[in-house]
């Protein structure tokens, strides 16, 4: 049935989102090390990296919602006549 | 447990799990019938009454299994097997509480979350999940703290897919049989059986509940079956791969309490996301208040039969346990 692929689509469109933001996250943003010593500096860094995480489960979690009431609404009033 | 010994005791396990369930059904459905534990099925003209709270055959079963299983592995497993129990069993009296006298969407959720004190009290989990492209992390202090939460929102997740004949026990058979798959690729074969016990069960519960069901599972069934997935991500250590093969269940009430603006219960919806046609099948709502679940996105395509909307969850759960797959070979680091 082509609705659903669609969501499949949708769904490895959110797996992929969330497997890229996890690379970035794991791999390029925790390993930045501090650009100056002291403790001041190295707590600054660790909550840069921490508002950096949950900015991006927020973004993840926005465009799964989006993504998801776009295509219903879009199919909804495609039709025309679910009402 | 070597895989042989492993193999032999996940198929004695998955045969005793279906065996019990097929032996217990009819004798519990006719007693839950004849004490007026019933419900309506509002998805069919008429509104057939059905014996509600069948579910209960799914601890029962697992109970027999997993006590079978414990002198079969020579005790080995008794830990982890021990806590599976105890987390099905504490589930499942939350949910026989609540098929009877139905709880509030915030009560439930932190009962359930003392279904997790079995895995904590016998220490049957790691607190260094692999996590994906890095593997091994140190979450010693979180963990912990982690488990009762994870408890609560599979059980709840599956809770909240219970909404057509047999969508619950389809999708989670799915789920099982790939965890099963994971606890193998992983080398954790002494857990391998476990999964299968459960996979027994709920496909003999399955051929009852299936389109047109001839019982009812209630939340006695799916606060288990929820809670006992949980537990076996956690137990086995495949946390993250059971979250993306559970993605459809997720989604569902992700979509359900984004558009509803926080926790909810079915009963409490006052707007339907899905309403029955006059041929009997399905339709989605265009109420814009109405919560936007998985069924009444599957149903924007299009009015289709509630059979046909159980099989593309299915579908669906498949290929999220296909991603789960994919995602496993992601937690070895490259």
């Amino acid at each position: 049935m082509g609705r659903i692929l669609e969501i499949a689509l949708i769904m490895a469109s959110v797996w992929g989102l969330l497997m890229a933001e996890l690379y970035l996250l794991f791999l390029v943003v925790i390993p930045i090390p501090s650009p100056r010593g002291g403790q001041i500096w190295l707590a600054a860094t660790n909550a840069a990296k921490i508002a950096i995480g949950i900015a991006s489960i927020l973004v993840w979690l926005y465009f799964w919602k989006r993504i998801t009431e776009l295509y219903f609404w879009r199919r909804v009033r495609g039709r025309g006549s679910a009402a | 447990m070597d895989p042989t010994s492993a193999a032999i005791a996940a198929s004695a396990l998955f045969a005793l799990g279906f065996l019990s369930t097929r032996a217990l059904l009819p004798p519990l459905s006719k007693a839950l019938r004849k004490r007026g534990i019933i419900g309506e099925d509002a998805h069919k003209p008429g509104r057939p009454p059905l014996p509600e709270m069948c579910g209960l055959v799914v601890p029962i079963s697992m109970a027999i299994s997993i006590l079978a299983l414990i002198p079969l592995s020579g005790f080995r497993e008794a830990g982890p097997a021990l806590a599976l129990l105890g987390v099905a069993s504490i589930s499942a009296l939350v949910g026989a509480r609540d098929d009877l006298r139905p709880m509030g969407p915030k009560l439930k959720p932190l009962l359930l979350a003392l279904a997790g004190i079995p895995i904590l009290a016998l220490r049957a989990y790691s607190p260094f999940p692999s996590l994906p492209f890095i593997g091994r992390t140190r979450l010693t202090l979180v963990y912990p703290l982690a488990i009762p939460l994870g408890i609560s929102v599979t059980a709840n997740a599956v809770n909240m897919m219970d909404v057509f004949n047999g969508s619950m026990t389809g999708t989670c058979s799915i789920i099982l049989a790939g965890m099963a798959l994971l606890l193998s690729l992983s080398g954790k074969w002494g857990l391998v059986p476990l999964p299968l016990a459960i996979l027994g069960s709920l496909l003999a519960l399955h051929r009852l509940n299936r389109y047109p069901a001839k019982v009812f599972i209630g939340d006695v069934g799916d606060l288990c079956v929820g809670a006992s997935i949980g537990a076996l991500a956690i137990i086995g250590g495949i946390e993250v791969p059971t979250a993306v093969a559970m993605m459809p269940h997720i989604m569902n009430a992700f979509y359900g309490l984004s558009s509803m603006g926080g926790l909810y219960e079915r009963r409490q919806a006052k707007r339907r996301p899905v309403r029955l046609e006059a041929d009997g099948r399905l339709a989605a709502t265009l109420d814009e208040g109405a919560p936007i679940t998985l069924a009444r996105v599957i149903l924007a395509g299009g009015p289709l039969r509630e059979d046909e909307v159980v099989k593309a969850m299915i579908a669906l759960t498949a290929i999220s346990s296909a991603l789960a797959i994919l995602t496993f070979a992601a937690l070895i680091p490259g």
